[in-house]
């Protein structure tokens, strides 16, 4: 038998720091400032102008970081389809990528009007029009046309091509504007009296600020074309992270430069300016910023021009280049037919993503008013990159401990909550602008539903991230409102020690029975192989139903993935289980983990309460102790401690006090706990002890008993990680049988859940 | 100077000076990961936390 060998292609890596940064450079550069900079003094004045671009450089920033951390754990291709796959599953990430690839095609088609509408009207200053008639639709629709199909054969040529091509288009129009901040600044030092050019500083309040933040936001989208570059780009957990916080930083400066060489550059009383200068200046519009540099250097329309031209072209390469990116992404996963993702083997560049991008780009310039077009396309921006920021909290929350991450942002998660409020409210803002724009818009993402619903979603192929349900059987119908504990089978050797204190929690809780075995397949084993791994784990949870299905409802599930954690949490959260069953061989091989890297994202993660037994085998337990410090971790432990004991049993309720300092009231605490659970009938008793090591004192206790029972820590995981909590250290030390029990409820449990 | 003047100066140079402190953060932070091979979101705290 013959095999065909397997032949695939794959982008190249050639792309460096300074390639991308400067395309995602030419991305802002090109989409805002020669046209928001006028706009923004009318609006806000000449004060409101600079801290509109640099406010908006903060949140930019804030958004930048989510990118950078989600886009170094995700280095491919795709952007924010990728991370909404990661994060909420497929059908958000198409919707996505349906928004990012529609967003970065219509922006495309606007730089490509913005090229025609400038060169002509340069060109015909200069009488080089006049055999056509001057500046026409005709000619202003065939220049745009013509400029996309060049860049559109630009980007056919390849990465390399693409990113030198943008570096060198970037360069020149930062290097102008930077020049036109420069030649600012010296002019105020020279001549101080156009700093009055400041007063008043907000004429019109500062609430204005909003208005003109939301206005040019756009200016500062261009992270997301670096995020497409994920699998063209040299070291791109270092590098992409970089470029992105860099562009930002970049054009941060150099808008917050040029605004105030604008300001500067017109001196009050001069021939022509009648008025302050800066209603001088915002009465031109988007052409206030060419009519004040024209005053403030010689030659400056010519260079405003070539500067429009470096812009509006840099931009429309790297628009293309996202726009392609993330079709091409929508074909890999099969979200989009098949051959979306084809790649050219002798330019390795996926052309056929490219042509329909180029059709979509050409049509929208050529036949649809472009303005209201392009509001739409920054409404999208920033449905993006709002779902972005909620992605990357989904996903460090789900995934830390799988994804190899090439950064993280620090005060997580601070700054991308106030990245998703503010960019809420400037979507809304933008209905004020372009009603068309909001009707586009949801036109544009329903039909992206339609798509999904009627192809994508049968289509699509699992990702390497995704669980798949292997087999399940369900015995008997769950109702809505039964009690429901999972016991989680991990070693089919020892999954007899779990059925007794499993009987006897699920009799008390009158609860029926969800047995799961988690298969992990090694990343080396292909997904499709993974029935092999099913067998073993058949067989312990048979054994487990032997012993539980005469005397309850019992159902079974066996899955696979990738991530056992992951698999379990996520089964949890689908099944509405209200109570976790699991067992711990009891040690922990990597020191980052308290208990492992399976057991510790559960307790984090499940909305449920969770219980881990040690050691427990199918033991009588005479007497328990119950460390306590307080709180519902320990009353659930006490809940535990109290079904699991045998009927002629003794509880101990156990406090260790540093010196004396009794700030935990444990006899309070246990009349309450029987106050609240009349049920529990057996003994219970209190001893306190007062000694200097608290893990001492328990671990020295607990020799005389059958079974310890702990609540876990309720530390954050930030301090969780930097140094070890009690109970987990406990846990790994006692020589006798432990449960670490945790206890659902309260709001972060129910967020949780929802989530 | 004005009120407004002075406000507008403050937060515009507090903008730039917390957009300059968070990329040279990064920078740092990006290259210290990558330098030391950490991966996981645990590995990367407990590093960042024995540095600080």
């Amino acid at each position: 038998m013959s095999h065909k060998p397997a032949v695939s292609s794959e982008l190249s890596r050639e792309l460096s720091l300074f390639h991308i940064t400067m395309m995602g450079l030419g991305m802002m550069i090109g989409a805002g400032v020669f046209l928001g900079v006028g706009n923004a003094i009318h609006e806000s004045g000449p004060g409101g102008v600079i801290l509109t671009f640099a406010l908006n450089g903060v949140l930019a920033l804030f958004t930048a970081m989510s990118y950078a951390e989600l886009s170094s754990a995700v280095p491919r291709a795709g952007g924010a389809y990728n991370f909404a796959r990661m994060g909420f599953g497929r059908g958000t990430s198409f919707l996505a990528g349906w928004m990012e690839w529609f967003a970065s095609t219509v922006a495309g088609s606007m730089y490509a009007l913005t090229f025609s509408i400038y060169t002509l009207r340069y060109l015909n200053n200069l009488g080089l029009l006049d055999w056509i008639g001057g500046e026409s639709i005709i000619a202003t629709k065939f220049t745009a046309l013509a400029i996309a199909l060049f860049f559109l054969y630009i980007n056919y040529r390849g990465a390399s091509e693409t990113g030198k091509i943008g570096a060198f288009f970037t360069l020149g129009q930062t290097a102008f504007l930077l020049v036109i901040g420069i030649i600012g600044v010296i002019v105020a030092i020279k001549d101080p009296s156009r700093l009055q050019n400041f007063t008043p500083f907000l004429p019109h309040g500062w609430s204005r600020l909003l208005v003109t933040m939301g206005f040019t936001y756009v200016a500062f989208e261009g992270f997301e074309v670096i995020s497409q570059a994920g699998d063209e780009t040299i070291d791109p957990r270092r590098n992409l992270p970089k470029a992105m916080l860099y562009s930002v930083y970049i054009v941060t400066l150099t808008y917050v430069a040029v605004a105030f060489a604008t300001i500067v550059a017109v001196k009050a009383g001069s021939p022509g300016v009648e008025g302050a200068p800066w209603e001088w200046i915002g009465s031109f519009r988007e052409r206030g910023f060419g009519e004040a540099a024209a005053r403030l250097m010689p030659a400056a329309n010519l260079l405003l021009t070539l500067a429009v031209i470096f812009a509006s072209t840099s931009a429309l390469n790297a628009t293309i280049y996202s726009a392609t990116r993330a079709s091409y992404a929508l074909g890999r996963d099969r979200m989009l037919p098949g051959f979306f993702s084809r790649i050219s083997s002798y330019r390795k560049t996926p052309w056929v993503a490219l042509m329909f991008t180029g059709i979509l780009l050409i049509f929208v310039a050529v036949f649809l008013p472009t303005m209201d077009v392009a509001s739409s396309a920054s409404i999208m921006f920033l449905f993006l990159f709002f779902l972005v920021n909620i992605c990357v909290i989904k996903v460090r929350s789900n995934m830390g401990d799988e994804l190899s991450y090439g950064f993280i942002q620090p005060f997580f998660p601070v700054f991308p909550i106030i990245a998703i409020i503010c960019q809420a409210v400037l979507a809304v803002w933008l209905i004020h602008m372009s009603l068309l724009a909001w009707i586009i818009a949801p036109v544009w993402i329903i039909s992206g539903f339609v798509i999904y619903r009627f192809y994508s979603r049968s289509r699509a192929i699992a990702t390497e991230e995704e669980i798949l349900v292997l087999e399940e059987e369900k015995e008997e119908p769950l109702t809505g409102d039964q009690y429901r504990v999972m016991v989680s089978v991990a070693n089919p050797d020892n999954a007899l020690d779990l059925v007794r204190n499993t009987y006897k929690l699920c009799e008390a809780k009158q609860g029926s029975v969800e047995l799961l075995h988690v298969v992990r397949v090694p990343d080396q084993v292909p997904l499709h192989d993974a029935d092999k791994y099913m067998l073993e784990g058949k067989v312990g949870i048979v054994e487990i139903m032997l012993y539980l299905a005469s005397s309850f409802p019992v159902s079974t599930t066996i899955r696979y993935c990738r991530n056992t954690a992951r698999a379990i949490v996520n089964a949890v959260r689908e099944k509405r289980i209200n109570l976790l069953i699991l067992g711990w061989h009891g040690r922990r091989h990597r020191r980052t983990f308290r208990m492992g890297s399976t057991i510790d994202p559960i307790i984090e993660r499940t909305p449920c309460n969770v219980v881990i037994m040690k050691d427990c085998g199918n033991k009588d337990f005479k007497r328990i102790l119950v460390p306590l410090a307080g709180g519902p971790n320990s009353r659930f432990a006490l809940e535990v401690a109290g079904i699991l004991a045998d009927d002629d049993g003794e509880i101990v309720a156990f406090t260790a006090e540093r010196n004396g300092d009794s700030r935990f009231d444990i006899n309070t605490f246990v009349d309450d706990f029987r106050g609240r659970h009349p049920e529990i009938v057996k003994t219970i008793r209190t001893k306190i002890v007062s000694n200097t090591d608290i893990i001492d004192s328990i671990l020295t206790e607990s020799t005389d008993y059958d079974l310890v029972v702990l609540g876990a820590s309720l530390e954050p995981l930030i301090k969780q990680v930097t140094r070890d909590t009690i109970p987990e250290l406990i846990a790994q030390k006692c020589p006798k049988p432990v449960i670490m029990v945790k206890a659902s409820g309260g709001i972060r449990s129910w967020i949780k859940r929802w989530l | 100077m004005t009120p407004n003047q002075i406000l507008g100066i403050i937060i515009t140079i507090a903008a730039v000076l917390l957009l300059s402190y968070l990329v040279f953060w990064s920078r740092k932070a990006i290259d210290r990961i990558a330098d030391k091979r950490l991966g996981t979101i645990r590995e990367i705290l407990k590093d960042l936390d024995n540095e600080s």
